[in-house]
């Protein structure tokens, strides 16, 4: 008996401290780069010259994205919930998500060798809105799928009870079943969308000024600006509230109650 | 009204169909046109792309050991964070914790390379170690919120072990741990995969060494000219190859972790 409560003691003891280096090793740069961040907005507030500009690009690229890819994967998923079944399905539907795993950089590559001739385009909205539609599509699509067949299969059976034919029962029970999950794609989508600087960089080939947000940033630190910490905390307490204002609760509070083990 | 439903999602799905088919028709003839371009100059390409490969393996081996040693490294770290969160804390202090680790999990890349550059940076003295503890920052705080969840499914395993007056040591590792190995090794995948994948933080890292040390997906946006000197296109296409084939590796890896290979498929079947 004895012998299991001195192994329970140092299982605990190594996981707590294990546990506690980790936070230290998150808490402590992004309390840094707070202390920073002030720091330089109080020695002077005309940091960030120009950032007007690049956050209403930024919102454009955006927008712009949000425009292309929410229909087109939202069709592609129609489509494939109505034709696709068994093997088809399961080979497609691990294709997607292959594809959503391909790295950023090839992406941008792939963006750079098709504009090559076009000085241009290289910085254009246009193209850097193509180019994370081309990388966002697998991975929305793959969510959007997700979310329809995570509605349990009752709330169908009971459409096609009353009635209803497959693709009417899609639209009126399915897709409103699914509809928080598709908004939480959406938002995790807009997260990739601020936050990918990869392949816009390699699709820009040069680091230029006044693009989107993650690029700016970028610049700014490859200068050695010191007002990089003001735009780096700014991004980063941005991606924090959105996520936290955006994310439910995993469980319900009397769930949490009822299946949580609690040790103390 | 049912049958205007019917008829508006039946003409949506083809749409996606006609979608599906253009896109991949467009990426099946770009593929073409490049092989049919390359074919012509096929010798002299793969000479001139041999004479690279040592080259292009040593960025290789850079890339994968930087990988491997922060997955090393910050897996028992994240784990006992996420063990931490899901059993060991206080119930009040909980949805505080998820949610702070959730917060974390949304940094971009970007952020957490100019974490690395200012205040790690200047006190590691090798591009390698630079490298390795900007990708353990980077797993850490995105990887455990999934190690998190995972511990979360299994609670009710948990109020079993509970029931039969097992110790915390003796649920987490021989009732968390047999249940979860599965979906523990494809987040260590997936922290791998995402660390050989990652451009913008370590390409700002190693900006400050200069020892010519490369990762392939920076040497790769080198090639576009990101910093400055664009590089050669056949360069750029075995780098590109190269990363490919480790992603697919890795991707492969995790499939079969998860559903088990043959067998696994088969008797999941059953």
């Amino acid at each position: 008996m004895e012998k299991r409560k001195l192994r329970n003691n140092i299982f605990l003891a190594v996981t707590i401290l294990l546990a506690l280096g980790a936070v230290a090793m998150l808490a402590l740069p992004l309390l840094r780069l707070a202390f920073d961040a002030v720091t330089a907005l109080l020695r002077s507030w005309g940091v960030l010259p120009g950032i007007e500009a690049v956050i209403v690009k930024t919102l454009q690229v955006l927008l712009l994205v949000l425009a292309l890819v929410l229909p087109i994967s939202l069709l592609i998923t129609l489509w494939m919930y109505e034709y696709l079944h068994g093997l088809a399905l399961g080979r497609v539907q691990r294709f997607l998500k292959g594809l959503s795993r391909v790295p950023a950089v090839l992406v941008g590559l792939l963006g750079n060798w098709l504009i090559s001739g076009n000085a241009q385009a290289h910085g254009s909205i246009w193209s850097m809105a193509a180019l994370l539609t081309v990388m966002c599509l697998p991975f929305m699509i793959s969510r959007v799928d997700a979310a329809l067949r995570a509605v349990p299969e009752k709330y169908r059976m009971a459409g096609e009870a009353l009635g209803g034919r497959r693709m009417a029962v899609l639209g009126l029970v399915v897709l409103p079943q699914a509809l928080p999950q598709i908004v939480r794609a959406c938002l995790r989508l807009v997260e990739r969308i601020l936050c990918e600087a990869t392949a816009l960089l390699t699709l820009m080939g040069a680091v230029m000024p006044d693009q989107v947000l993650a690029t700016e940033l970028f610049r700014l630190a490859w200068l050695g600006r010191e007002d990089a910490a003001v735009l780096a905390f700014g991004l980063a307490a941005l991606m924090i509230l959105l996520r936290l204002t955006t994310t439910r609760r995993w469980r319900s509070e009397g769930e949490e109650a009822n299946c949580r083990y609690n040790w103390w | 009204m049912k049958r205007a439903w019917e008829n508006l999602m039946r003409f949506g799905a083809w749409l996606g169909g006609t979608f599906a088919f253009l896109l991949t028709g467009c990426a099946l003839v770009f593929l073409l046109g490049i092989l049919l371009m390359e074919r012509a100059s096929a010798g002299s390409v793969l000479q001139s792309v041999w004479s690279l490969v040592p080259q292009g393996l040593r960025l290789t081996g850079f890339t994968v050991s930087t990988a491997a040693a922060a997955v090393a490294l910050s897996f028992p770290l994240a784990w006992a964070l996420a063990a931490g969160i899901a059993f060991l804390l206080k119930p009040r202090w909980l949805h505080a914790a998820r949610s702070a680790v959730s917060g974390v999990s949304a940094i971009p890349a970007v952020v957490f390379g100019y974490l690395s550059l200012r205040y790690f940076v200047p006190v590691i003295p090798s591009a390698w170690w630079g490298v390795t503890v900007t990708l353990i920052l980077m797993s850490l705080m995105r990887h455990t919120l999934e190690l998190t969840q995972i511990n979360e499914q299994h609670y009710p395993a948990v109020e079993a072990a509970q029931a039969m007056g097992a110790y915390i040591y003796e649920t987490i590792l021989h009732t968390v741990f047999p249940l979860a190995r599965r979906s523990y090794l494809s987040v260590a995948l997936r922290m791998m995969s995402r660390c050989m994948g990652e451009g913008v933080a370590i390409l700002l890292v190693l900006s400050a060494y200069g020892g010519g040390e490369d990762t392939l997906v920076t040497a790769l946006m080198q090639t576009a000219g990101v910093t400055g000197v664009p590089g050669s296109a056949r360069y750029a296409i075995l780098l590109a190859a190269l990363l490919t084939a480790l992603i697919v590796l890795v991707n492969a890896v995790i499939s079969f972790s998860l559903e088990g290979g043959r067998h696994g498929k088969k008797k999941a079947a059953e």
